[in-house]
């Protein structure tokens, strides 16, 4: 399901794009962070559990 | 340079959307479903095409400005970072001796190294487009019909994968690491 919602966040950004909203950015912004928060995630987490 | 610079970031666009129906076209024909990862990366995909098709659009009826321009060209580059580092995560993932690799090779490489060698190249063409942003002269230049076309392009090939993504989780938060099967249909 988080694959889809970050799909769905692209699409959103995608259709403010086109509709010129000003939302355009933030909506990107907030899916690239989520994004590298959840990876940062899957990467250290194998790290802190072979400690 | 008014003309070329819509006409470039458009070709960025469709570069990546070829891409990502490549990823896709595998994934049918071979019947191997992508890894957490490899969703990742093509997520990362979709955004850096996101940042030229702000170029495209900014220009569709009207001049294009260096500001839209620098924009673009920043997302795609903030983009093409993430996704470099899921690829080379990936790529970090198998490169022991021995390590067979997830997935089939394409052309010789496995997808999340070609991944990485695109958003390498993707960094650096928007860094050319940045610096050619000095060119830039803010003339009209009615580029609507492209927008269009491309604008429609990246959203079927977004909409593809959604639908995908959707198949494979089923109602489950994440995926597994080597999935299997379509776990919506199980």
């Amino acid at each position: 399901m988080v694959y889809a919602i970050f799909m769905l966040l692209t699409l959103m950004t995608l259709a403010a794009n086109w509709l010129r909203y000003p939302l355009q950015l933030p909506l990107f912004i907030v899916t690239v962070v989520w994004m590298a928060l959840y990876l940062a995630l899957d990467m250290t987490t194998p790290l802190t559990l072979s400690f | 340079m008014s003309r070329l610079y819509p006409l470039a970031a458009a070709a960025n666009v469709w570069a990546l959307v070829l891409i990502l129906a490549g990823g896709f076209a595998v994934q049918l024909i071979t019947g191997e479903l992508p890894c957490p990862l490899c969703v990742m990366q093509r997520i990362a995909l979709m955004l850096c095409a996101l940042g030229p098709l702000h170029i495209l659009l900014s220009a569709r009826d009207g001049a294009l400005t260096a500001r839209a321009a620098a924009v673009g060209n920043g997302m795609a580059i903030v983009a093409a970072l993430l996704g470099a580092a899921a690829s080379g995560r990936q790529v970090f993932l198998h490169i022991l001796p021995g390590d067979p690799g997830f997935g089939a090779p394409v052309l010789g490489l496995h997808l999340y190294t070609w991944g990485l060698i695109a958003f390498a190249c993707q960094i650096a063409a928007s860094g050319v487009m940045l610096i050619a942003t000095s060119w830039l002269e803010e003339k009209p230049a009615m580029w609507g019909g492209l927008a269009r076309w491309t604008a429609i392009a990246l959203a079927a090939i977004v909409i593809a994968n959604l639908l995908s993504v959707i198949a494979e989780a089923g109602l489950h938060w994440g995926l597994p690491e080597s999935p299997e099967d379509y776990l919506m249909f199980k």
